[in-house]
Order: structure tokens, then sequence, then C-alpha cells
């Protein structure tokens, strides 16, 4: 009874296969037919005779054999199963006790590998909840929002008038509904005590139906809110109801006070709902009616989002769009030529802008975990060079490879888990950072992002596969022993030595390429980031400006140009008069809100038609912006209705039809619209851009006092901090008429910040990111070369013995390094060379084969290096001969 | 099987195996005739049902099996009661009295 399982496994037996199983039974059931033909044949039986009884006699032969063989199959898994639960026992045992012997080497490790991991977890994150998630709409796949573009800038994303709004209601046969919404501004409330500011939009009565989402108390806007003789009413959000409202459930009926009207609470939306584009605290009703009728009915004020029937596609949409926009630019009132409402489906809408970015930041997370697993791989090759007589002792004991290798991974995916689990701990934080940098970049789409089962699933097997990749080359170089060598051998490199040290200096170089390619893309982008600071926009971006929206939409009270005129001249006056303002002026609509449309324009004594942009603005415009006048003068007060008419031209357009004399005192005439008289040229304004990566277009200003709008953007310039100005701004507008809000007031800064985010975003992340690979790359090199010198310390005290000089030592050391960081370089440099064009589309002012980062990149890293090469190189001066050769 | 035998109820073979064994180790072929010879010949395990049962029995752990040398000289394999095979057979040897017990008492009311 000698080889029962445990005693199979002491001696090492191997596991039976299933023919051997089969082969064991078999001849276990023969013994037994033997013994009974045996006993048949001694009752006189004959032998043939026997045998043929003993089968028969037996029973169900085969069916007992198969039988028989399956339940040994099953006892030999279930032992399999067991021992290797001991012996992952035994492994994770004997990682644990062999980190514990090192803390400073595992702390090492485990942070490097939080980070990486964290930095993941949290990308991971933010990427799922943007790309992956539904967006929170009945069948959203159907929604597309409506935007106003040109063929010049057929991606540009303009607002919708109501003119065009109203034609696709009732024309549009492709879209169940189109609702419009628009009209985003602060709402003041007064309610116990305290007044606070909510931020409201205005929807139609068609935008809850056709996102397709109910109310989760009460109910939505509808129909019967929009019209003149509807009462006022207003839905909450779900955080605001929470937060002003302590999430009472008998707010329903309640009346609030905003903006002086008393509005009736009929509905909170659920926590999980977000408005497209804009998540605003409150909706109100807005009604089209009297906007089609007002002044402002071809205006571009509002979005729209559309819902398209069960079996019309996008293409269909477009092409009816293209129609019924021909028929709305056939009215007089529309001079709009070739604009088109483009569809674009609500994902791509809300996302596509930042698509290109998060590939960057999580292209950039993953590189980092890469360098951070590299980097790892190296330490535990080293480690697994220094314990390598006490894995040739377990060889030598009986342990076979595979079972080293096995413990060694283990290890390693121990480390993982730990590092996973500190990961996802930084990822917490990590998240918030990157959720608060990406602010105004990332899409609000429904609940924010949070660390929930997917994303744990992410870091379990993020932390998996990094456990697994930097295990798998130490364990198999790290085992890799000549058993006699390493058992007698002192400190003199046996052949495997060599292999593996061969094996660390790859691992090094590998790093410093992955590094190569991080410095590059971060200095790419942070190139991009000086050029648009440096080009701007044209305009005062910081707090001293202030900037808001005025709409004068009432055609009662405003019914024609003259009225409206004299409401904005004296609102201006007023404003100038508030302490603390320098300049005061306005524009239509301005260039950070897409400015107005190109409209064709004739000059005069030349035949052919060209185009411009046309900006309505007033005195005290440029000089409120600090535009600067290139020549001749600004727009003036006595620019008026009945003067002579005026405009004011950009650079671009004075360049492009003036590039050799002085534009002033030409004239221009707009084509196709009401304002169509001849308009001499008084002066020359520099150029003023909509975004810093974007190109100066040609701009003819007119004077508001001679073209008069419905609503305009407001800049007032103050001493200080413009902030400061919005109460006596409001007070100023409220005095003049009551009922008017004042839209999104927000200084310049924050204006300029939303379109200088796009870049800001990936350009920190690949810088951090590039500095952590940095960081890493240089504790690898370091890592690698203090062992080397460790290893060859009798040779340096030998050479020093042989009249060496120290500096001789130091530049044989620094050789040895310096050729794995080269080689790593040049191998970065043709990786980085191959992917920057990935970047183009993010890069201003620079190329993704820009030759100065290219030629920066690797003098840092290689600087680095040598840094992290000269304490171990250092270390080899100071070796005593006599020392090193005592060590023996 | 022949005639003469009583039939074995499923399940009893099993206590009977455990039984046997706990009497000392011992092969497949001396199980059955072991049986045989207590009941003077009135009990008779079919073999096929025999070995069914030893390899379950093992699989559940009750019964460990090993290569030995039988008395006429021949490999064959032995098996042993294990730990929680002796437990088991405790467990199913008292059932099995108090199931007899009680049918007695329903076949010859005292």
């Amino acid at each position: 009874m000698s080889d029962s399982p445990r005693s199979r496994r002491f001696l090492q037996l191997p596991w039976r296969s299933r023919a051997t199983i089969q082969a064991e039974v078999d001849e276990e059931l023969g013994f037994e037919l033997d013994m009974r033909a045996a006993a048949l044949v001694k009752q006189g039986i004959p032998e043939s005779e026997a045998r043929r009884r003993a089968v028969e006699e037996f029973g169900d032969l085969e069916r007992t054999r198969r039988y028989c063989a399956e339940e040994d199959a099953v006892s030999q898994a279930d032992e399999r199963r067991i021992e290797w639960r001991a012996e992952l026992r035994q492994d994770a045992l004997l990682a644990w006790r062999a980190m514990r012997r090192t803390p400073g080497f595992a702390m090492v490790v485990l942070l490097t590998l939080a980070i990486g991991i964290g930095a993941n977890t949290a990308v991971f994150s933010v990427v799922s909840r943007v790309f992956i998630d539904r967006l929170p709409y009945r069948a959203p796949d159907r929604l597309v929002m409506l935007y106003g573009a040109t063929p010049e800038y057929a991606s540009a994303r303009q607002l919708l008038s109501p003119a065009e709004i109203d034609a696709m209601q009732r024309g549009s046969r492709t879209m169940q509904g189109v609702a419009a919404f628009g009209f985003h501004g602060g709402y003041t409330y007064v309610g116990d005590g305290a007044a606070d500011m909510w931020q409201g939009t205005g929807v139609g009565g068609t935008f809850f139906k056709t996102l397709g989402v109910p109310a989760m108390l009460g109910r939505t806007i509808d129909d019967r809110d929009v019209g003149s003789d509807a009462a006022p009413v207003v839905v909450l959000s779900h955080g605001l109801w929470q937060r002003s409202f302590g999430g009472d459930s008998a707010i329903l009926g309640r009346a609030v006070r905003l903006n002086g009207i008393s509005r009736t609470v009929v509905g909170v939306m659920p926590p999980t709902f977000v408005a497209p584009a804009r998540s605003p605290e409150i909706w109100v009703p807005l009604d089209l009616t009297p906007l089609l009728r007002g002044r402002m009915a071809t205006s571009g004020i509002l979005s729209a989002v559309g819902r398209l029937t069960e079996n019309a596609s996008l293409a269909q949409v477009r092409a009816e769009l293209g129609v019924i926009q021909r028929q709305i630019a056939a009215t007089p009132v529309a001079p709009r030529d070739a604009r088109l409402v483009s569809p674009i489906p609500l994902r791509e809408a809300m996302v596509g802008q930042v698509r290109p970015i998060l590939v960057i930041v999580m292209s950039a997370a993953v590189l980092v975990l890469v360098v951070a697993c590299v980097n790892i791989a190296g330490l535990f090759l080293a480690r697994a060079t220094s314990r390598r007589r006490e894995f040739a002792v377990r060889l030598a004991l009986g342990a076979g490879r595979w079972r080293l290798v096995r413990q060694l991974l283990t290890e390693s995916l121990l480390v993982g888990l730990g590092g996973g689990v500190l990961g996802v701990a930084f990822a917490f934080w990590a998240k918030a950072v990157l959720l608060r940098l990406g602010e105004r970049v990332l899409p609000a789409m429904g609940a924010p992002p949070a660390i929930d089962g997917r994303v744990l699933m992410f870091a379990l097997v993020a932390s998996l596969v990094s456990g697994l990749a930097f295990g798998l080359v130490p364990a198999l170089f790290g085992t890799r022993t000549d058993l006699n060598g390493a058992l007698t051998e002192s400190s003199r490199g046996a052949a495997g030595g060599r292999v593996r040290a061969r094996a660390g200096r790859t691992l090094v170089a590998g790093q410093m390429a992955l590094a190569i390619v991080l410095l590059v893309a971060a200095g790419l982008l942070g190139r991009t980031l000086i050029a648009l600071e440096r080009t701007g926009v044209g305009y005062t971006t910081d707090r001293s400006v202030l900037t808001f929206r005025v709409n004068l939409s009432s055609k009662d009270r405003y019914p024609d140009d003259a009225s409206s005129a004299q409401f904005f001249q004296v609102f201006l006056e007023r404003l100038r008069r508030v302490p603390g303002v320098q300049a005061v002026g306005m524009i239509a609509v301005s260039p950070w809100n897409g400015w107005g449309y190109n409209w064709p324009i004739h000059i005069d004594g030349r035949a052919d038609t060209t185009s411009a942009l046309r900006a309505t603005v007033s005195d005290g415009y440029f000089e409120g912006l600090g535009i600067p006048i290139r020549a001749g003068r600004d727009i003036a007060t006595s620019d008026r209705v009945g003067s002579v008419p005026v405009m004011v031209i950009s650079e671009t357009l004075a360049r492009q039809y003036w590039p050799n004399s002085n534009p002033i005192g030409a004239r221009i005439r707009f084509s196709g619209g009401a304002d169509s008289a001849w308009r001499e040229i008084v002066g020359v304004v520099a150029d003023v851009r909509e975004s810093p990566s974007t190109d100066a277009q040609p701009v003819a200003y007119v004077p508001a006092s001679q073209s008069p709008d419905g609503g305009y953007e407001l800049v007032v310039r103050s001493a200080g901090d413009a902030n400061r100005l919005v109460p006596a701004a409001r007070r100023v507008l409220r005095a003049l008429d009551r009922t008017l809000p004042l839209i999104m007031p927000r200084t310049m800064d924050a204006v300029l910040g939303a379109s200088l985010a796009d870049q800001r975003l990936p350009m920190l992340f690949t810088t951090s990111f590039a500095a952590l690979a940095l960081l890493l790359a240089a504790l690898g090199v370091y890592g690698v070369m203090a062992y080397a010198v460790a290893a060859r310390e009798r040779e340096f005290g030998i050479r020093s013995a042989l009249g060496a000089s120290r500096g001789r030592v130091m530049v044989l050391v620094l050789r040895q390094g310096m050729t794995t960081a080269v080689a790593g370089v040049l191998v970065g440099l043709l990786g980085a060379w191959s992917v920057t064009g990935l970047l183009a589309g993010l890069l201003v002012g620079v190329t993704p084969h820009d030759a100065l980062t290219f030629l920066a990149a690797p003098l840092i890293l290689l600087a680095v290096s040598c840094l992290a090469c000269l304490i171990p190189a250092r270390r080899a001066t100071t070796v005593e001969p006599l020392e090193a050769l005592r060590q023996e | 099987m022949s005639t003469d035998s009583l039939d074995l109820i499923q399940g009893t073979v099993d206590v009977l195996i455990l039984r046997t064994l706990a009497w000392q180790p011992m092969h497949g072929y001396g199980i059955a005739l072991f049986v045989r010879d207590r009941s003077r010949g009135a009990l008779t395990i079919d073999s096929a049902a025999l070995y069914q049962a030893l390899h379950r029995l093992e699989r559940k752990k009750l019964l460990r099996s090993s290569w030995g040398v039988s008395d006429t000289n021949r490999r064959a394999k032995f098996y042993e009661l294990t730990a929680a095979g002796r437990k088991q057979l405790r467990l199913e040897s008292a059932q099995l009295r108090s199931y007899m017990t009680a049918l007695q008492l329903v076949l010859d009311p005292a």
C-alpha cells in the first residue's frame, strides 16, 4: 500500500493519463475475471468454457469499465485541485515572506504599479461612461442634434433660427419630433430669506417627448405649457431638488419666484437625466410663436434635437432638410445663402469632439502602465538573479523548473493584485482630478463616472495582466540556472548571469523607448499650447472683461428697430456710468459663440462677389475687448441712422483686397439681405479668431446704430475682476426693463478657458505621464547599473590596483549605461516618429515631426539617464582594491 | 446471480463493502468471497455492481486503493477504509440495524 495519493505525490509520480487510468481499471477487472475462471476450472469446467462463464456472470462488463474509469478520473481531478490549492497557498506564503524580507523593494514596486493601474482605471471609468454607456433617452440611436453649417464651414455647429426650427417642425416627414431649446441663463431665485442663482434652459413643448424621458415626480413640460395663455411652470433637476428643497416630495404645485416671475413647479426629473449639450438645473417652457413674429425670427439663437422616424436614415433626413432649407431661403427675411441644417447623431454631437482627446489620454495611460511593468520586470529580474542560490537549492531538492516559474508567477500576480488594490484607491483620486480638469471638455452623460463593478473588473484584469507581464520574463530567465555553477560559484558571474544581464538591459532600453514616445507627445502638445497662447484669439481673455447677453424678444415692447436701438443706447450709457467700468460695447453674435454668418459682399469697382463674416457691433466694442485699431477710426456714436453708412473691416479682409493700398474710403455692399446700402470703410481693426486654433476670417463690422439687432452680447471692461460688476449690470438692466434676464454672465478667462481646454487636458496628462515614465526609466537605468557595478566590484578593484585612474573606471561604467540608453532612445525616436501623426488633429503651429521636440526629448532622457548612471559610476571608483579582493 | 441467493437492496452493497474492508484491506474478488462465506452463501454481490461501488466509494474518499500482490502472487488492486470510510460505516450500519429492527417489529409482532 505504498503508493497512496499522498505518497504518489511525494514520490513525484506523474498524474495518470486517461489511457493509463483505463488500463489500470482493465487490469483490476482482468484479475477478477481470472480468479473467477480459475474457481470454475477448479469445479471441473473446461478452461474456455470457464472463461466465457466468468465474463457472463460478471454482469455488464463494458459499462463497468467505463464507469470505473470515469470515477477514477474524477477522483484524480479532485486530488489535482486539492494539491494545486495547497501549492498555491505555499507559493503565496513564499511570496509574502520574500516581500517581507525586502520591504523597500515591495514598496517601490507596489507604488509604481498603483500609479500605472490607478491612472488606467480612472481614465477607463471616464472613457467607458462617455463611449460605452447608453445615453439616458428612449431609443437614443434615433436622436439627432440639428446644427447650422455653411459650405465653407461644413463642420461648424451653428445655432438655428426660430424660422428654421419652425420649418422643420412643419415640414419634416423623416423626423417625428423636432424640439427647440435654448436661452440658457441664470435665473435668480428668491426663496425663504436667501437668494440663489439657478442655471436654466428654455425648452419647447415637444422637448421631453422627443427625448422620451418622463419626469420622476409630476410631469415634464409639454404643449399645454407653451402658448400665450399658458401658466408659467418650471421643472427641476434632481440635483437642485435635493440641494435646494431637501428632496421634499411636496414640492409639486409649489410656486417659486424666478427672475421676478412666479412659476409653478410641475415636475422633478430623474437623477440620471441630462439634457443634450448643456445640463441646467431647471427647465422652463420656450414658446416659438412670439419668436417667429419677433425681431429674431431668422437669427441663430436656438438649438434643436430631432427624433428620426422608425425607418428614416440619416441620409434621408439630410436630403429632406436641404429641401426645407431652400424653402426658407426663398423667403425675403432670410438671406442665408447656402446655409445648411445638418443632422448629427446625438452621441456624436455630445462626445465626438472629446474622442481624440480621450484616445490620447488613454494611450498615454496605457504607455505608463507598460513602462511601469517593464520597470518592475527589471527589478524582479535583478532580484531573481540575487536569489539564484535559493532557486538552485530548491531545484537540487527536486522542485521542477516549472514549479519555480509558477512560484515566481504567483509572486508577481500577487504583487499585481496588491498594486491593483492600491491602484483602485489611487483611481478614486485620479478620477476626481480628471473630471475637474475635463470639466469643460467632457460631456455631461448622466450620473458622473463611478468606480463601479465594470471599472473594478477592468482594474482586476489590468492587475493580472500586469502581474503576468512583469512576472513572465524574470520567471523564465531567473530560473534558468546552471545548478552546479550556482551552488559552487561565489560572486563571479556564470553564463546564466550574462543572459540575465542582457535581458535586464533590453528591458531598460524598452523603457527608454516608451519614455521617448511619451516625451515627444508631451513636447508636441506643450509646443501647441505655447503657440496657442502666443497666437491668442486677438482680444482680452482675462478676468478684466465681463460678457453677457441681453435679448429683446418681446415684439410688444420693442416693435421696431428704433425702439431696440434706443433701449441698447440707453443701456450702454448707463453701464458706462457704473463705477469701475472702463469701456462698454456690444456685438450681435460674438466670435466665441461662432460669429454670425458669411454674407456675400460686393466691393465698389470690382466685378467679383466675395464673402465676409458680418458682425454688428456698437461703439466701444473694440475698446472693451482690447482689439487694436490698425488704421482709420473706431465706430462712433456719430454713426447713426441717417448719417453715412459705414463699416470697419478686419486686417485679413483688408489684406485680401487692398494688399498694397489703403482701404479707408473704399465702399462695400452686402448682397441678398435687407441691408444692401453701400458702406464706406472708415477703419481697419486687428484680426480676431473664433478660437486660437482656427484661422482668422475676413470680417466686416457694421455699426449697431445703423443696422440694429434684437439681441447682443455685451462686453464690459473693468479695472479689476469684472465678476464684481455682475450685480451692478443686473441692477441697471432691471431698472430699464424688469422682465429681461442677464444671460450667462462670465468673464473672458472662463470663455477662453473653454476653448483652450481642448488642448490643455491631453497636454497635462501626457506631460505628467511622460514625467512619470521619465522617472521610471531613470530608476530602471539606475537599478540595472547599480546591479552591474555591484557584480563587477572585484573587477573594478583589480583595475584600480593595476593603476586604472578613477576617471577611466567611471567612463567604463558610464559607457555601459549610456549604450543601453542610446539604443532605447533610437528605437523610441523611430516609434515616436511613426505614431505622432495620431496627434495631428490637436496640434497647432507645430508639425507632428517637429525637429525641436524630436531633438529635445532624447537630450532630456539621455541627461537624466546619465545622472542615473553617475551614482553607480562613482561607487565603482570608490572600490578599495584590497577590500574587493578580500571579499572572495 | 444464482437463483438461491438473496437480491441485495441498492445501498446495502456499500455497507457490506465497508464492513468487509473494516476487517482488513482486500481486493475486489476477496470482498465478494468474504461476503459470500460470511453470509453462508446467502448473499452474493454482482461483480459489476461491486466494482462500480468500489470506484464510487473511492471517489467519495471513503476508500483508498493501492496495488499490491495477491495470495496467488498476482498484481491486484487492494482497497482499505479511510477515516471517513470508518465513520460512514458506523453511520450506515446503525441505520441498517434500526431499519431491520423496525422491519422485524412489523413482520413478527410480539
